[in-house]
């Protein structure tokens, strides 16, 4: 018997792990699998080794381990390979929300990016879907911009930095807490649309799309992939088969398809019977028939197909705009360019675009997106529809309470267009408030919605008083200065996460309703509508959102909160955001419109 | 996309968080200045695995007697498994994302001390007023906890 642990420490291990000559080869002498001691000690030296904890002697071990068995090496691969996933999961986060802070240029700038992004599309293509990854690496960008000379920085500290460079003395613990990792669930997007659609399993507007089989019986529908790809799906000809993948690719068995993806979901993958068709920004068409035959058909921009079983790119299968290849059937990996597409997806944009501009759009009446530099909330006019500046709502002349702040305690929704990379935190206990510049008559029957980002973290143990924090509006009952005085306003309507984890809708002092339940310390995006009417009761409706779920393009015929009725009189004038002394809160994006679609404004 | 298959092999190859992070800098680097070497008809994983194996290989050589996590035989053993199993990483990407969302706070801490920080045992203990071995002991069970949330995921999804 020949001892291969020499460097082994511990001595139940060496036992286990004996070997012997066979045949030249060395072979473990049982067969059986490895003990859990042997793994645990495994794991141990690997963490030990990750931060050079170890021992010379444990780093011999660990090395005398690895070579004597197959199995603790895979098991060693596997647990590596988790190592690297985590540093991933952290990472991928910051970047995640820098590419989204890059996509969401708001107008002409948007615009702007996107005729760059097209002229980049050919570079892009050359260099193919292989190292098409590295625009989005964090590794990639500190080496771009990192100037020569300069010493180089080290990812970690990058985040680190990022995080100290944003953070704020007194919120320095939240920070450290601030990691919940990149959006995941099954939840894949949402039924935006359907025209005499019958869907398996039965989808209505606003519903979900997840992990699974989906098929189109008859008529139109639209899907909004969270990832930023919208899929126009149509079963008037024939049945539309899909299947959505966990990897996020979705898998067309039968029927036809426009996708129409946005630069956020750059490299997104159908699959048809037969090919991977890799989107590089662009709309395209797949039609696939029962018999597997399938087309795909570029509207716009480019597209690259793949072989069905295989990771290789050929370059003749990059197809531009007005091209389109054709597939036999599920054994054709090759297909052929084609002159005269079988189908003409015309009609089906001719609709879509008829859907587009049938949406009310509505209108913004304010917006804030606290696009002030980091530090206290400075008392200036930023924003839209309001008048004077943020102030404390004791008095309009003072400095308000708050602190803006860049970095990730509140990330913006990947979904979401957002406009600014800074965001305001309310500390515990405060309270700041803001004039309308129009005020809003609350005798009129008319609707008003309210949409902002919000993350509310309780400090003290669920139920304590303190622990809510939310958005609260107030009226006054005449707008004369010498009557509508501050001071003279009341509340008519809140909505927050109360200190209970409930979103909690009031329509005045001691007129309160529980409603969802809330996640302690999540970002959401909140929808209030606020419901006016002239001669009967006012009352408010609320629907919360998380990245997990985006909200639908139009008005939900369900809500997740609702307040108890109550008549108001007077004019809105102001609206306070505030936290319990208990708690901190953030909040960003705040719009007030005068339809679901104003101050919802999705990416797609 | 590929940058968690590449970040794994290397610190299958190197075992240690920083000699990893430098390499694979250099390798991206590498891959950037090779691109025009890349034929779009050959998968990008294995030539940008070689990029990095010849990377870790200058790294070892440059180290000579110094401590390293892995020897060199065991270095070359370990990324001989790690291409024959990096498929299926995405999904299990996406599942870790999951799982981890499944954690209670003060575990995604301690998690992300060492993992967003890449923190010792030593500096997380002492960021978290806690033992090493109980930071030791917690994030062997947590990785643990992970790893089955992982598995469990994937059967389900399959």
């Amino acid at each position: 018997m020949l001892d291969l642990l020499p460097g082994s420490t511990d001595p139940a291990l060496r036992s286990e792990l004996s070997f012997q000559f066979s045949n030249s080869t060395l072979i473990p002498v049982s067969s059986k699998p490895v003990p859990a001691k042997s793994v645990h000690r495994l794991e141990e030296l690997l963490l030990l080794g990750q931060t050079h904890e170890a021992s010379e002697a444990e780093l011999n071990e660990l090395n005398t381990l690895l070579r004597g068995d197959q199995r603790l090496r895979e098991l060693a691969v596997e647990s590596l390979g988790m190592d690297s996933m985590l540093v991933e999961a952290f990472e991928g986060r910051v970047c995640s929300a820098a590419s989204r802070r890059q996509s969401s240029l708001p107008g002409s700038r948007k615009i702007a990016k996107r005729a760059i992004w097209r002229i980049g599309l050919a570079v892009a293509v050359a260099l193919a879907v292989g190292v098409g990854w590295l625009h989005h690496s964090p590794q990639n960008r500190s080496l771009q911009n990192r100037p020569a000379g300069k010493p180089k920085q080290d990812p970690q500290a990058a985040i680190h930095s990022s995080a100290s460079e944003s953070s704020e003395p007194t919120l320095q613990n939240l920070t450290q807490l601030d990691v919940t990792p990149l959006p995941g669930g099954n939840d894949f997007g949402t039924v935006t649309l359907a025209e005499g659609a019958e869907w398996l399993p039965s989808k209505s507007v606003g519903d979900h799309v997840g992990e699974g089989p989906l098929v189109l019986t008859s008529g139109i529908g639209r899907i909004h992939l969270r990832r930023g790809a919208e899929l126009l799906i149509d079963a008037r000809r024939a049945i539309a088969k899909m299947h959505f993948h966990l990897d996020g690719t979705v898998s067309v068995t039968q029927g036809d398809v426009i996708a129409n993806v946005t630069e956020s979901a750059l490299g997104f993958i159908i699959r048809t019977p037969s090919t991977k068709i890799v989107d590089i920004g662009t709309r395209f068409a797949v039609s696939v028939d029962s018999a597997g035959r399938s087309e795909v058909q570029v509207i716009d921009g480019a597209v690259s197909c793949l072989p069905i079983d295989a990771d290789a790119i050929r370059n003749e299968s990059m197809l531009s705009a007005g091209q389109t290849f054709r597939f036999q059937g599920p054994t054709d990996q090759r297909g052929q360019m084609i002159d005269q597409p079988s189908l003409r997806f015309d009609d089906l944009e001719t609709l879509r675009d008829k859907w587009d501009s049938a949406r009310p759009q509505g209108e913004l009446i304010c917006y804030e997106g606290f696009d002030y530099p980091p530090g206290l909330l400075r008392r200036t006019d930023a924003g839209q529809g309001w008048t004077g500046p943020w102030h404390p709502h004791t008095d309009e002349s003072k400095q308000p309470v708050a602190v803006i702040r860049q970095g990730q305690y509140l990330s913006g929704l990947p979904w979401l267009i957002s406009r600014s990379k800074t965001y305001c935190v309310a500390p515990s206990a405060s309270v700041s408030a803001r004039l309308l510049a129009d005020p809003i008559s609350l005798d009129v029957d008319r609707d008003v919605f309210v949409s902002f980002l919000m993350r509310r973290q309780r400090l003290g143990p669920h139920g304590q008083t303190g622990g809510g924090a939310g958005i609260s509006w107030h009226a006054t009952k005449d707008l004369r200065p010498e009557v509508g005085h501050l001071g003279s306003e009341h509340l008519v309507f809140a909505l927050s996460a109360d200190m209970n984890d409930n979103l909690t809708a009031s329509t005045g002092t001691g007129r309160y309703n529980g409603g969802v339940k809330l996640r302690n310390s999540g970002n959401y995006f909140v929808v209030v509508k606020l419901m006016l009417r002239q001669s009967g009761p006012d009352n408010l409706v609320a629907k919360i959102f998380t990245q997990d779920d985006a909200p639908q393009i139009t008005e939900p015929p369900q809500w997740d909160s609702e307040g108890h009725p109550f008549h108001h009189q007077g004019y809105l004038r102001k609206l306070q955001f505030w936290c319990g002394a208990d708690a901190v809160a953030a909040f960003d994006e705040l719009r007030i419109g005068t339809t679901w679609e104003s101050v919802v404004p999705l990416r797609h | 996309m590929h940058q968690g298959q590449l970040r794994g092999f290397i610190l299958a190859s190197v075992g240690d968080f920083q000699n990893a992070a430098d390499i694979l800098q250099k390798t991206n680097l590498k891959i950037w200045q090779k691109a025009d070497a890349f034929h779009r008809d050959q998968p990008f994983l294995p030539w940008a695995f070689a990029i990095a194996r010849y990377e870790v290989l200058a790294f070892l050589r440059d180290r000579g007697r110094e401590r390293i996590v892995f020897q060199p035989d065991v270095s070359e053993m370990l990324t001989d498994v790690f291409e024959s199993r990096y498929d299926h990483w995405d999904p299990k990407q996406l599942a870790l994302h999951q799982c981890l969302d499944q954690l209670c706070p003060e575990h995604t801490r301690l998690i992300s001390l060492r993992y967003a920080k890449g923190m010792s045992l030593a500096g997380v203990a002492s960021e978290t007023g806690r033992s090493i071995e109980s930071v030791k002991c917690i994030l062997l069970r947590m990785r643990r906890k992970l790893k089955q949330c992982i598995q469990h995921r994937l059967a389900e999804s399959s």
